[in-house]
């Protein structure tokens, strides 16, 4: 059955913003959810004790490439027999596999929702997210190598290693590699016009009864409101290392925070792809 | 060519070279394990989710992982491997995990996931799920005198009296980035695959007995909602019943051999005469030296 929704992006994309919003649409009417308790959007990373339940094996001395073939076997195997639809947020790179297959199994897909930000705004982003300079954070953006973690060397965790990849092929291998229907979203349209951007994604999953709540769950996800829970209750999804997890969200704050040598290696590094997002 | 090994209480003779576990001397006896390798037929037999088959069959137990290798387990003390790929590597992290646990079920061994370590003819499992980091514990800790037992699997010997604890001589298999929080020199360390960072660590075993008394096991989980201190909760014991369970490796095949009523009471006899304690730590670039430091003194008091 394919009945899996997969809501993906580069990490500081506005993923965590966009399941907030689906959640206080598609399962409160709007109101706002409990940022601590998300439960309509899974997520898609996968658990080692799980994933070696699965292999009858440790997978511990996987070879990467090996990992993400079994990654993939794991989803088809896991989701083949859901009945409803499910969403699993997902920061992996959909790579090309060793046989020519995608990462994201089409077999139990039905559709992914992928949210694209300007990558200079991502840059400061994740550079909080795992408490490293503007530079550092450039440097991530740029890495083939680049995964879920701080340190590129470590990939045996608690979680099957999560490859990002660059920015640039992080795009591509979702709006351009994938074998199922991608329905983009620029998280700057969903700052600047909210209601349309979230119809025409409600439209593109069958839920088009629910375009009523957008603007009561807009008002109730706004980023100052959810900045001020983190800061009362905490967010556990937090990373450990960043001081806060929702910042300001604001569009083209890297016009405050780059400086022209920083900016002009970003774009440097992802001037094709910001061009065919209108980035440029 | 032959491999002679030692290891939880069994002479062991294989055609397959074994890394991970420390070699001896030929043996002059006959083995009480024969690992030999040769071809298993799967004709007629499907692959269950695609890639995996456990079977028990009249020759024994059949384990396979599609594009690896298949395994033939016989209580009779024999295991037949049939290797379909040059990743012989993976071959051997499969024997000494699923295979080499059905083998000791067989024998009528409790096995539980972990690593065990001893000191003072003590032994201590430290168990707990994949990744949490284990194995570098038990790397710090031997630095520290720590005798390491065993490593991915604990056999257990469990009586009236007490839980055994049995020796395995292993190798420990080490990340980089864990060798290096050890001031561990990796350049001359022999990789367990070329693709991966991650080394054989030997570890110079003593003289030491077969087997040890099992004192406590130590659940190392992951402190949550992202927390960075390192805590310790003692469990009681129907607590401690949940952790050996939970950490007990392949709990269907006990079942499926019919071991299910004796296993419950091997759980319950350890839940009463083990201690337990959970011991949570930081979620991200924990420092090993400190954890270590806090679980000497666990263990110590």
């Amino acid at each position: 059955m394919k009945n899996l929704i997969w809501l993906a992006s580069y990490p500081k994309s506005g993923n965590t913003w966009m399941r907030i919003l689906l959640e206080s649409i598609l399962l409160y009417k709007g109101e706002g959810a409990d940022i601590n308790k998300l439960k309509l959007v899974q997520p898609g990373s996968v658990n080692r004790s799980e994933f070696n339940q699965f292999l009858g094996f440790d997978s511990s001395d996987l070879s990467l490439e090996e990992s993400w073939n079994y990654k993939r076997l794991f989803f088809m195997q896991k989701w083949s027999q859901s009945k409803e639809t499910i969403f699993l947020k997902t920061h992996d790179s959909n790579l090309k596999l060793i046989d020519g297959t995608e990462l994201i199994p089409t077999t139990v897909t039905k559709m992914a929702i992928y949210i694209v930000r300007n990558p200079l705004d991502v840059v400061s982003s994740l550079a909080n997210q795992y408490d490293v300079n503007l530079d550092v954070s450039i440097g991530k953006l740029n890495s083939i190598g680049f995964n879920a973690l701080n340190n590129e060397e470590i990939y045996c965790t608690t979680s099957v290693y999560t490859k990002m990849d660059t920015w640039s092929n992080h795009v591509a291998s979702w709006l351009f590699g994938a074998s199922f229907p991608v329905h983009l979203i620029r998280y700057e349209d969903l700052h600047q016009a909210p209601f349309k951007t979230l119809s025409n994604l409600l439209e593109a999953i069958g839920r088009s009864d629910c375009i009523q709540y957008i603007n009561k769950a807009v008002e109730n996800s706004d980023f100052r409101i959810l900045a001020s829970i983190e800061k009362e209750k905490g967010f556990s999804e937090a990373s450990v290392l960043s001081k806060q997890f929702f910042r300001k969200g604001e569009v083209n704050s890297w016009k405050k925070e780059l400086n022209k040598i920083q900016i002009d290696s970003v774009i440097a590094s992802h001037k094709n792809m910001m061009k065919r997002l209108n980035y440029l | 060519m032959n491999y002679s090994y030692q290891v939880y209480g069994l002479m062991v003779q294989s055609e397959f070279l074994i890394h991970a576990w420390s070699p001896v001397k030929p043996l002059d006896k006959l083995p009480d394990l024969h690992i030999v390798v040769g071809s298993i037929d799967l004709n007629g037999i499907m692959y269950e989710n695609g890639h995996s088959i456990k079977k028990i069959t009249p020759d024994g137990l059949l384990f396979s992982i599609k594009d690896i290798a298949s395994f033939l387990i016989s209580k009779k003390g024999m295991i037949t491997i049939d290797s379909f790929s040059q990743k012989l590597e993976l071959t051997e992290s499969i024997l000494l995990g699923p295979v080499m646990t059905a083998f000791l079920i067989m024998r009528g061994f409790h096995v539980l996931n972990g690593v065990t370590l001893m000191k003072n003819d003590r032994a201590f499992l430290f168990t707990g799920i994949s990744g949490v980091g284990k194995s570098s514990i038990a790397a710090a800790l031997s630095i520290r005198g720590y005798t390491v037992l065993s490593d991915q699997i604990c056999a257990l010997e469990v009586s009236n009296d007490d839980a055994l604890a049995m020796t395995a001589k292993p190798n420990l298999k080490l990340w980089k980035d864990c060798l290096e929080q050890l001031n561990i020199e990796s350049t001359k360390l022999q990789k367990v695959r070329e693709e991966l960072n991650k080394y054989y660590y030997p570890i110079v075993h003593k003289e030491i007995a077969e087997s040890y008394p099992l004192d406590a096991v130590f659940e190392l989980q992951i402190s949550p909602k992202w927390g960075k201190n390192i805590a310790t909760i003692e469990q009681e014991v129907l607590q401690t019943f949940n952790v050996v369970s939970q950490n007990s490796v392949w709990k269907d095949l006990y079942q499926e051999l019919g071991f299910q009523s004796n296993t419950f009471k091997k759980i319950s006899m350890m839940s009463s005469t083990v201690v337990c304690k959970k011991i949570s730590r930081p979620y991200a670039l924990y420092n090993i030296v400190e954890l270590a430091d806090f679980i000497e003194n666990q263990i110590s008091t």
